[in-house]
């Protein structure tokens, strides 16, 4: 026990484990409140309205959809931008599912595609379809990924393409490569730099926190959660930066 | 039983990730490192899915005689070689022609196309659809302007304008970008270590 209380005290980044105990706690409480039916209002994102009226489109025109989640990996650095790029596999898989429509995805992470793999059985299992999954993996290489999805939307030509995950440069590859081709290109990363190439090149994007909100803003009420736990972990950053700023120019601070 | 237990190993391995990032413990340091090669072992598998994938996918192509059937033999011919020569002789200056004589130039040349790529992404973004589009092109031209060595030469003001644009616009936007970033996440993360969000194990509509 005085080990464990000496590596609490004296080892741990005190700060870290308060950050995470505080946010843990307002994301339970924020997750009840929106499993509970709390109203938590959300602004307009292009992105997802628009997936939301591809979903009708395909179902009507039984054109496919292709989704891109992106080159990150699942179990390294880049797991919540995967995440969020299955969350968006998964919607259009249900729906797909529900509509009947064909949809197909690229991965250009071995952990990401397999995850795919099994979203999209799923779906294509719940369509009564045996058979291909409609899932390809195109190599850890990101320009390899970018090449091979270049060429399946070449061959599927389907209604819209959709690149939502971890994308470096490949992303604006994929985007500008397509540019000729008459369906909709939407998506978005959450990197900065490449978010902003995405930005230029795509017909609707969104850019950085944006891309973690896809659960909330598809088809996962329970996410609402966390973005009320994100907007006030904002607030209580704006305010400590103003409070920083006003102390340390009264002095009172470094 | 079949939801049950991948979401208590999921939390309980998020659970020891976390405990290892946090306390410097020789057992959890242990337990954390057999997941973090639990977790390379599980990609490797995976990978080998992978290209049981491209080889099924192109094979098909090849069989049912399509127009890009000859670039997809080439892929598969390409695959099995490489594969074979990697295993058979790891060494050899064989894998080093491969990767430096055929893969390293198709590289180059993807991210050659890069320039051209940005250059026509920007150019329709500078079309002036909106407000935000105008300070995107006002912006970029100006600082485009003063990197020309000439520039300071006209005005002593543009040097120190363009230091400000980079210092305090630029600066505190992805300042904003990464503490967004950063909280999506924190919360992203905390779904996934809360058992929230279960990508994998789907089976019915979320909620």
């Amino acid at each position: 026990m005085p080990s464990l209380i000496h590596a609490i005290f004296f080892t741990v980044d005190v700060v870290a484990l308060l950050t995470l105990f505080v946010s843990a706690l307002m994301f339970i409480v924020f997750t009840i409140r929106a499993k509970g039916g709390a109203s938590i209002p959300l602004r307009p994102i292009g992105v997802y309205e628009q997936m939301r009226r591809l979903v009708s489109h395909a179902a009507e025109s039984g054109q496919s959809l292709h989704i891109s989640a992106g080159s990150g990996c699942i179990g390294a650095e880049a797991t919540p931008q995967a995440v969020m790029g299955l969350t968006a596999v998964d919607y259009l898989a249900r729906r797909s599912a529900e509509y009947a429509y064909p949809m197909m995805s690229t991965a250009g992470s071995p952990t990401v595609f397999a995850t795919t793999h099994g979203i999209l059985q799923q779906a294509e299992g719940a369509r009564g379809e045996a058979g291909g999954v409609g899932v390809r993996f195109y190599g850890p290489d990101p320009f390899a990924y970018a090449a091979g999805t270049y060429d399946t939307l070449q061959e599927k030509q389907p209604l819209a393409h959709i690149a939502l995950g971890q994308f470096g440069a490949e992303g604006l590859w994929i985007s500008e490569a397509t540019n000729m081709r008459d369906g909709l290109r939407l998506g978005g990363t959450s990197d900065p730099s490449s978010a902003m190439l995405m930005w230029l090149s795509l017909d609707e994007a969104v850019i950085g926190e944006e891309l973690y909100a896809a659960g909330a803003y598809l088809h996962h009420p329970s996410h609402l959660g966390s973005l009320a736990t994100q907007d006030y972990l904002r607030a209580v950053l704006i305010f400590s930066i103003i409070l920083g700023v006003v102390v340390a120019s009264l002095g009172y601070w470094g | 039983m079949k939801r049950f237990l991948p979401v208590t190993a999921a939390v309980a391995c998020g659970g020891l990730a976390l405990l290892d990032f946090f306390f410097d413990s020789p057992h959890i340091d242990a337990a954390g490192t057999i997941l973090v090669e639990g977790v390379t072992i599980l990609a490797a598998f995976a990978l080998l899915l992978g290209l049981l994938n491209i080889l099924a996918v192109h094979l098909r192509r090849v069989a049912s005689g399509g127009g890009d059937r000859g670039a997809s033999l080439v892929l598969v011919l390409a695959l099995l070689i490489t594969t074979a020569l990697g295993i058979s002789m790891p060494d050899s200056p064989g894998i080093d022609w491969v990767f430096g004589y055929i893969y390293s130039p198709l590289q180059s040349t993807m991210t050659a196309l890069l320039a051209f790529f940005v250059a026509s992404a920007a150019y329709r973004a500078f079309k002036i659809r909106d407000a935000a589009a105008a300070i995107l092109l006002i912006s970029s031209l100006f600082v485009l302007f003063a990197q020309l060595p000439f520039s300071a030469s006209l005005s002593p003001y543009i040097p120190s304008l363009r230091h400000w644009v980079f210092k305090v616009p630029v600066t505190a936007s992805m300042r904003g970008l990464l503490f967004g970033i950063a909280l999506g996440t924190i919360t992203t993360s905390l779904r996934i270590l809360l058992a929230v969000d279960k990508p994998y194990a789907r089976s019915q509509e979320p909620r």
